[in-house]
């Protein structure tokens, strides 16, 4: 009975050590995503990209990706009448969902942020850490962004990881080609 | 005055000229203008028809395949309109929209499986213990169900057929007259089985920390964790974990129990992941095949040879037998390179036939390191099984008395002697093995150019090493019993070590096509402990297929 006690008591102390020490979860909203993304410009501007053929046709020849969505929100954010930088939110399989994610790139052309908005997969979450979606920082179209070269994949989340580092690369190639972001 | 004439008459043809010009290029602007105000009609109409387009297809398309509208809506003015100013100050937005409950959108059916060739040297021939003959081999086919009714709760099940071809049941029954007969028959294939690999439920109570509970695997080591064969790129399991084994029980180890698992930040870049959980703890289970042999030349004497299996199990799963076993994981990972980690389980194995039980006690240090396309993996296990010669000799005595009474004996009544033949299941007093690999994820421009790599994203060539260890100390392979008192144990020491070389093709990451050529060497004992065969040493080249879904 002694010892039954003494382990309730220790389970009940673990759990508040957890509690005590974790954070409610949150997912990024749109409006969250550009606040993390353009956290100093005065507006953002939200667009609706449509690709013509010849659009897609030469960026799937550039890049070696898909680009198969009919539109893709963008964002031009601004201050004091200065571009900041563009943003692109897309969507990536990992291993069986779509991950949504925003990509910030700046006017050079360079990568200024990633969030991950809404994760649905089941396995692969860490994706969402900031100790894996740092390094894609500064990196440039010209950079390979990928997996086991520029890019270390997380443990457990492989599929995950490659996802997100295709999407980038893929931003990258949007912001290129419809603000002319590192020309 | 000729000349000025002269000059009037030239400046007026020039002026008539430049007014004609400007008149035409008046004109011209005209028509420019009027085309511009057309085509910018147009434009308005063609983004008109397109915002209607824009909005046909997000009303077509499915809930959950229409991100960002389903996590970050997109205000419906920039849908219908090109542009749309966004305040990053005030909150515009709505946010986002629960999803319907639909089981199709929120339960994700998967898997893994694998299959292997393996050609070998082992002199035994076919039906070698362990199974390690010439020939294919199923592995298993494991089906997983995944699902999330809401970002903060999540059900896993994994159920695996292994080595399983069919199972087939019939049940029927016979009038005669005078008799009735019923009949029951179960066919399938030997050593096939289906398991209930994994069953729990979690609730996220924070942010990366969750409250687990049902069948869950052991944490101990790195390979229990991570069994899935996609993830592997040599097609057989270690031998510290399956062949030999230093786990108390053969991965993939599970057990019912309830416990937490989560992680924490440390600084910028690392990660501190733990898990814990009390559990019911391995279970000691045992098989037993009588064989009553008579002496010729002594009457009234009988020997009785008991052919048993004596080995640990994932456990008790009915409530019939009290909680007895915690285990425990912490793995830190400085960066994303990789990952350090100790674990270790505590408890007791009850054997059903005793009326005490024995301490079971396991830990294990395992470690992932990466720099670019160099990978390196390895795990170290001890385990005790504390004072197993007590479990082995009540074992011993219980089987003899229980067959003394059920087994038909010699006209002067009572067995006189016995012998129990204990098959070996590695129950080893103490044991410890290790494993390492070390392989190179190589992509040369030649295999994304050629039939291997057309079509994949990442198709790669991995080479790989593995050299592995394990010692196996006191094994118990024979108990003397006579008169319902143990006589003797015949045990030894059983030491193996294992290298192996292979290369995986991965066109792409679920999918692996692999060849390794493995050389087991006996350096103590009697005998190899895999394959279980009375040799040296053997070789053998395994040609393996691993996938996931």
């Amino acid at each position: 009975m002694e010892q039954t006690l003494r382990q309730v008591a220790l389970t009940i102390a673990v759990v508040g050590l957890l509690l005590a020490t974790a954070a409610a979860e949150t997912l990024l909203t749109q409006e969250q995503a550009l606040k993390i993304v353009f956290p100093k410009s005065e507006s953002v501007t939200a667009e609706t990209k449509v690709l013509i053929p010849e659009q897609r046709k030469t960026l799937e020849e550039n890049t070696g990706l898909r680009f198969p969505e009919p539109d893709y929100p963008t964002f031009v954010a601004t201050s004091k009448g200065q571009t900041d930088g563009y943003a692109v939110i897309l969507n990536e399989i990992g291993k069986h969902e779509k991950i949504t994610f925003i990509v910030g790139v700046s006017p050079k052309g360079k990568v200024t942020e990633v969030a991950v908005m809404e994760y649905r997969e089941s396995r692969g979450g860490e994706v969402k850490e900031q100790r894996f979606l740092t390094q894609f920082r500064g990196k440039k179209a010209s950079d390979p962004i990928r997996v086991n070269q520029d890019i270390v994949n997380y443990t457990g989340a492989t599929l995950s990881s490659y996802a997100i580092s295709r999407g980038v690369r893929r931003a990258l190639a949007l912001a290129h080609l419809l603000y002319g972001a590192g020309k | 005055m000729r000349f000025v004439a002269l000059l009037v008459f030239i400046l007026g043809i020039v002026a008539s000229a430049a007014a004609q010009q400007d008149s035409q290029l008046s004109s011209q602007v005209d028509r420019l203008t009027a085309l511009v105000e057309q085509q910018q009609k147009q434009i308005e109409q063609l983004q008109k028809s397109q915002a209607d387009l824009l909005q046909e297809i997000r009303a077509q398309r499915p809930q959950s395949a229409s991100p960002p509208t389903a996590s970050a809506p997109v205000p419906a003015e920039a849908a219908t309109t090109s542009a749309e100013q966004v305040s990053t100050q005030a909150s515009s937005y709505d946010a986002p929209k629960e999803r319907g409950f639909a089981l199709g959108d929120r339960v994700r059916i998967g898997g893994y499986g694998s299959v292997r060739y393996e050609a070998n040297d082992v002199k035994s021939g076919n039906n070698i213990p362990g199974g390690s003959a010439n020939g294919f081999t199923f592995r298993r086919l494991v089906l997983t169900t995944d699902a999330r009714p809401t970002s903060r709760l999540r059900i896993y099940s994994e159920l695996e057929f292994e080595r399983l071809l069919e199972i087939e049941t019939e049940k029927s029954s016979f009038r005669a007259p005078g008799e009735l007969t019923f009949k029951q028959t179960m066919e399938g294939n030997s050593g096939g089985a289906i398991e209930l690999e994994q069953a729990w439920g979690q609730y996220d109570f924070a942010k990366n920390h969750g409250l687990r509970g049902g069948i869950m695997l052991v944490p101990v080591g790195r390979f229990n964790l991570l069994h899935d064969d996609d993830y592997w790129d040599i097609p057989r399991r270690t031998l510290t974990d399956r062949d030999g084994q230093v786990l108390p029980v053969k991965s993939a180890w599970r057990d019912l129990g309830a416990g937490f698992v989560g992680s924490w930040n440390v600084g910028k870049t690392g990660k501190l992941d733990y898990q814990i959980m009390a559990l019911n703890g391995a279970s000691l289970d045992f098989n037993v095949e009588h064989e009553l042999v008579t002496k010729a030349g002594s009457p009234g004497e009988s020997e009785l040879v008991l052919n048993s299996e004596l080995k640990l199990g994932s456990g008790f799963f009915d409530g019939s037998k009290s909680t007895s076993a915690f285990a425990w994981r912490a793995a830190y990972s400085p960066n994303l390179h990789g990952e350090f980690a100790f674990s270790g389980y505590r408890g007791t194995y009850n054997p059903t036939f005793l009326d005490f039980g024995e301490s079971l006690t396991s830990f294990a240090y395992d470690h992932k390191w990466k720099y670019k396309n160099f990978e390196t993996e390895g795990e170290l296990v001890y385990t005790s099984l504390g004072n197993l010669n007590r479990v082995i000799n009540a074992f011993g005595v219980a089987a003899f008395n229980s067959a003394n009474t059920t087994v038909p004996s010699s006209s002067s009544g009572g067995l006189t002697s016995a012998t129990v033949e204990t098959e070996l299941a590695n129950m080893s007093r103490d044991r410890v093995g290790f494993w390492s690999d070390f392989k190179y994820h190589a992509r040369p421009k030649w295999l994304k150019r050629s039939f291997l790599g057309r079509d994949f994203e990442d198709p790669q060539l991995i080479p790989i090493v593995r050299y592995e260890r394990i010692w196996l100390n006191r094994l118990t392979d024979n108990i003397e019993v006579a008169n319902g008192v143990v006589t003797g144990l015949t045990q030894e020491n059983l030491q193996q070590d294992r290298f192996t070389a292979g290369i995986s093709y991965r066109p792409a990451l679920q999918f692996a096509i692999q060849a390794a050529f493995e050389h087991n060497r006996k350096i103590n004992g009697s005998r190899l402990i895999f394959p279980a065969v009375d040799q040296d040493s053997t070789n053998g080249l395994i040609l393996g297929m691993s996938f996931a879904f």
